[in-house]
Parts: structure tokens; sequence; C-alpha cells
């Protein structure tokens, strides 16, 4: 038996690709898990999470928490979101052109184990004989369409499909900065009460709005967050007492 | 849906730039352009506003300082370590350890006009070199990926030119570019060597000569044998050439750079020694005001060389943008340079000094023979049939001066002899 060259590491072609689109959704998948990626879903993410840790400090320090504190507390929580969202959007796309890097240098050095799992890939998709070895002909000829098949089908990474990092940013600030308006009017000018309803609707907004992102059921989306934010409510409540 | 695929070769001879990362929207790609320039920019807003005001409200100013600090001190940091990392104490280094320093002496204010300095000194660097990856990207365009052979049934196939080998025959049709540097095998063409030599005007070649990667084929297709793989082609020395040229700096950066590193290790070792030795040799503390340390900082400080790095790339941008409002484009400081030690003056005038585009200004018939007109009718539809140069310009001039053409029932072309 031949020894397998080290690009495989003892593997199967069809294994090695396994693993390697294994590999291409680690890359894309943020520090919080799956999601899509864009400046509405980072200002959602924004407003859910003020709304929540305010929700919590309400509740448990009602009254004993100043103004002043609270408008700390949101001056803070803006900056962490967007530099935090610039950055971990920065920290994918580097990722995503390691990986670019990595894939073209292996089409450039290791051309034969390539055209291995490029056969790999089209049998399992149900090419066979000389139209198999025609499209892995025509793959292997072009070398930026081979490398951009190797990016979405053996990574299973899509292009053009992410925003800047800066731009995801400002989203996340645009989110930030509206909850804390709205909440610090609510602190001005609102009951106990009506500061936790108008904070329950903005967390259940902006989960609807990123149910509709993500092209999930708004309904279930806004029932599932309503729950989560009443068990939070709760908890935090009870404990106080 | 019929796409077509992404060309990554601009993306990896940018150098990973992220304003066309392949990953990004479209749409949201020119967030990442000249973003080093934006950058500084903000941060010299930013600390504008944050001094003025120093004098009214003292706690917001130095929330915005801080944002300096970030904005252009954390790069600054990193190059710095980088720097350090690989043994190479320089000015820079010197710059951000002042820089991030003078917070310790109190002169918060002065520690983020450095590092400011510093990041619009990088920035107009920037600028400065943007131009020669023009030359760069044209060439990588030029630079055909795939091959075409022929197989034992006489199919034409692409495959890539990775996976061509010396002594491989490929074919070129007209109008395409010769992929590898080969030898013509079968037919007879012009080819252009504008972007290799400079030359525009087509060059004629036949079986037994050679024709360098690049070359765009003008006339008919040609075998060719493959005589270098490519990554031993003419077009990758060139580009490779390119890229090392691409790297380097202009002279006076080069004679700073080899002196601001000695300044630098000698800055440095003289604050280690104020900060050691005076207590030692005068009744003086370590610590407070009126202490070693502090003094060594300041010395640190007063002696970081802020004027020399950002008058280097302030002068060849300013030479630069001077030229460019007289309609002269320079690519790089390095141009400067040569420019600045030159004498004497040649040109390739075709395709230079002129347009490289020939045009028929007048024309003669014999006497006796055609009229001008048949005369035109009859070039036109011989000249329709061919791609040369001199061909296009008659027919240009052919199809302004007469109103009914003439094609030909049959056509035989006939390469020229030596």
């Amino acid at each position: 038996m031949t020894k397998k060259p080290a690009h495989f590491q003892g593997k199967k072609p069809l294994q090695h690709v396994v693993d390697a689109q294994v590999k291409g959704r680690i890359t894309v998948e943020s520090m919080h898990g799956s999601e899509v990626p864009g400046h509405i879903f980072s200002a959602c993410d924004a407003v859910q999470e003020l709304s929540i840790i305010f929700i919590v400090l309400y509740m448990v320090f009602f009254q004993l928490l100043s103004f002043t504190i609270f408008v700390t507390l949101f001056i803070a929580w803006i900056i962490w979101k967007t530099m935090r969202s610039a950055l971990l959007a920065w920290s994918r796309l580097e990722r995503l052109h390691r990986l670019t890097e990595q894939e073209r240098w292996e089409i450039q050095h290791h051309r034969e184990q390539e055209r291995e799992e490029l056969i790999a890939l089209y049998q399992a998709k149900g090419f066979s004989g000389q139209l198999l070895e025609e499209v892995v002909e025509v793959l292997m000829a072009d070398e930026n369409r081979l490398l951009q098949v190797m990016l979405e089908e053996e990574m299973g990474l899509a292009l053009e499909t992410f925003e800047h990092p800066l731009k995801q940013a400002c989203g996340a600030f645009i989110g930030a900065l509206l909850s804390s308006i709205i909440l610090g009017c609510c602190l001005l000018w609102c009951s106990f009460y009506p500061t936790i309803i108008i904070t329950a609707l903005l967390f259940i907004i902006a989960s609807i709005i990123a149910a509709k992102k993500e092209k999930n059921r708004i309904g279930y989306a806004a029932i599932w967050n309503s729950a989560v934010f009443v068990v939070i409510v709760m908890t935090s409540y009870l404990l106080k007492t | 849906m019929n796409r077509s695929p992404y060309v990554f070769d601009e993306f990896f001879a940018s150098g990973l730039e992220e304003s066309i990362s392949p990953f990004l929207t479209k749409s949201s790609r020119h967030w990442g352009k000249n973003l080093e320039i934006k950058v500084a920019v903000t941060a010299a807003i930013v600390l504008l506003l944050s001094f003025s005001l120093s004098f009214f409200y003292l706690s917001l100013s130095y929330i915005l300082l801080t944002f300096v600090f970030f904005l252009v001190g954390t790069p600054a940091l990193m190059q710095s370590i980088e720097d350090c990392k690989n043994l190479e104490i320089n000015i820079d280094v010197l710059m951000t350890l002042a820089a991030f320093l003078s917070v310790a002496v109190g002169g918060g204010f002065e520690g983020a006009l450095l590092l400011v300095l510093f990041n619009v000194s990088g920035a107009m660097e920037q600028m400065v070199t943007h131009k020669t990856k023009g030359a760069l990207h044209s060439l990588h365009r030029l630079s055909p990926k795939q091959a075409y052979i022929l197989d034992i049934n006489h199919r034409i196939l692409p495959i890539s030119i990775h996976d061509v080998k010396t002594g491989m025959h490929i074919y070129v049709q007209a109008g395409e570019i010769v992929p590898l540097d080969a030898k013509v095998i079968k037919g007879t063409s012009s080819v252009n060597l504008v972007h290799l030599t400079g030359e525009s005007m087509p060059v004629s070649k036949k079986a037994g000569m050679e024709i360098p990667a690049g070359a765009v084929n003008i006339d008919a297709a040609l075998t060719l044998e493959v005589l270098r793989t490519s990554s031993d082609s003419t077009l990758c020395k060139i580009i490779d050439l390119i890229t090392k040229a691409q790297k380097a700096k202009p002279k006076i950066q080069k004679i700073l750079d080899v002196v601001g590193q000695k300044y630098a290790i000698s800055i440095i070792f003289l604050t280690v020694l104020i900060a050691t030795i005076l207590p030692w040799l005068f009744s003086m503390p370590y610590l407070g005001v009126e202490g070693s340390i502090y003094r060594s900082l300041a010395f640190l400080i007063a002696a970081s060389p802020c004027a020399l790095i950002i008058a280097t790339p302030t002068a060849y941008l300013s030479a630069i943008s001077a030229c460019a409002k007289k309609g002269i484009l320079l690519k790089g400081g390095i141009t400067l340079d040569a420019i600045a030690s030159c004498h004497v003056i040649s040109f390739d005038k075709t395709g230079t000094l002129t347009t490289g585009k020939l045009t028929v200004e007048s024309f003669d018939t014999l006497e006796g023979s055609f009229s001008k007109q048949q005369a035109l009718r009859i070039a036109y539809g011989l000249e329709k049939h061919v791609t040369h140069p001199i061909a296009q310009a008659i027919m240009s001039y052919a199809e302004k001066n007469i109103s009914l053409l003439v094609t030909l029932k049959s056509f035989l072309w006939c390469p020229a002899m030596d």
C-alpha cells in the first residue's frame, strides 16, 4: 500500500473534506455561537444585552442606584459593545483570510490531493465516470474557481456574506445608544412597572427583528424571548426578596 | 444562476487587504478603504476636542484622551512589540515608548500628539506607496492562470499553468495572452509586448522564435512548446522584481532607518543610565518629580524625534501632490529619488510620448489606376480580416470617409517573409 502524503494525515479524502467543513464552520462562528452576521443583528444583540443587565440592576438595586451610575453603565456598555463587535468581526475576518491563504497554498502545492478531494466531493454529489473526470479537470484548470469551490464546498464557507467590522460595530453602537436613551428616559420619567414593561418591550422587539433577519418564526421568537425575560426578572426579584 | 468565479489574485497581491476581501459584502467593503488615514484624522479631531475641553471639563477631556491613545496608541504599541520581537529597536519603538511614558510624567496631551503625528506619518507613507500597487495589479491581471492544450482527440482543453510542464505543447488563439515562456512550433502571428517591454508596435513571430509569457497574441492562433514553468517565467520574474521594488523605501528613509536604529538604542540606553546612575552621583531620589526616573523619562520624551519621523513622508507626499497638480503622476517616493539623480532622459517614443495608436491622415492612388473611393473600399475589404494596428487605422479611416463599404468573397492571408 502506498503511503498517504501528510496533506490527508492518514485520512481518506472524504473524511478530510468532512473535517475541513467542520474547520470552516468553526472559523465563521462567533464566540457565542452561530449567528447571522451583520450590523442589524449586532444592533439587536446590543439592545437585548443592555436590557437584561439594566433590568437585573434595576430590580436588585431599585432606588439604591443613582441615575449617574446608570448613565455610567450605559456609556461603558456602549463602548464595550461597539469595540467588542468590531474586534470579534475582525478576528473572524482574520481567521477567514488565513484559511483562504492556507487553501490557496494547498491548491498550489498539493494538487494531486486536491484533485482527490474534488473527486470525493463530486462523487458524493452523484457524479461518476467521464462526467466526473471532466468536472474535476475543468475545476482543476482554473485556480480561482477551484479556490472558490474548495472554500464553499469543502469548508462550507460563503463569500460576500459578512459586513465590514466597522459597519457591524456601527450597528452595535446604534443599538446600545438607542436602548441607553430609552432606558435613561424610563429612569427619569417612568415609575417601577412602566420601566419594566418598556424594558421588556425593547428586549422583545430586538428579538423579533433578529428573528426576522434570521428568517425564523417571529411569533416563536417573541414568545420564547418574553419567557426568558420573565424568568430573569422573576429570579432577580425573588432572590432580592 | 450562472456565477463567474471570484478573482482572488488581486486580493492576494494586495496582501489580503480587507477593502477587497472576498468574504465582505460589496456594499460594506468601502468601510475598509484608507482606514489608516481615517483613523489618523479621527484621532486628530478627538485630540483637538480633548485639548479644548481640558480648560472646562477635565474628566471629559481625559476620557477623550483615552480614546486618542486607544485609536493611535494601540497600533503603534503592537508594531513596536513586533519590532522588539524581531530585535529591531528603531525610532518607531522610541516614539511609542516616549508617547506612553509621557503619561507617567503628566504629559498625556504631548504623548497623544506624538502618537497622532506618528499615525499621520504612517498614513502618508501608505498614500505614497499606494500608487505603486496599481502596476502590480495590472501585471497580475495580465498573467493568465490557464493554458490550453490539445488532447489526443484534438480537443482544446484548459489546464492550470501550474500543471504545465516544460516541453508540453500549448495552443494560444488570436487575442489571448501567452501564459508561459514558449517557442513557436506552428503558426505565424504578431505579438504585442507593450506590458513587458513598453514597445507598443507588434512583433512578428514564426516557427522557432521565442515568446515571453505575458505577450498578447494578435493575429492568428499559435502552437507553442513551453520552455519554462510558471514559477520561472519572464512575467513571474517581472512581478517578483516589482514586488521587491514596492517594498524598497526611498533613499532618505533608508538612511534614516540606519541612523534611527543607532539613535534609538543610544537614547534608551542613556535613559536607563540616567534613571539608575543619577542617584549614585548626586544626592537624588529615584521617585518623585525631582527623582531620577522622572528626569530620565523627560529626557526620553525630549529626545524622541517626532519631526524627523513625520518630515520624510510629508516631503515626499508634498512633492508627489505638487507634480500631480501639474499633470505628472509619480509612482511612489523611489521614483522621486531616481529623478533627483537623473541627468539624461531617453524616451521610448511609441506609447510613451505618443499614444501608439496609428491613424491615416491622407493617401494617394497611382495615376490612372483606381479612384480614391474605390481604393479605400478595397483596402477596407482587405484589412477587415486583419487585427494589425496599421489595418485598424485604415479601417477606422475608411469607416469615417466612405459610405458604401465592400466585403470580399474570399480572403487569403500570407505572412511576409524575412
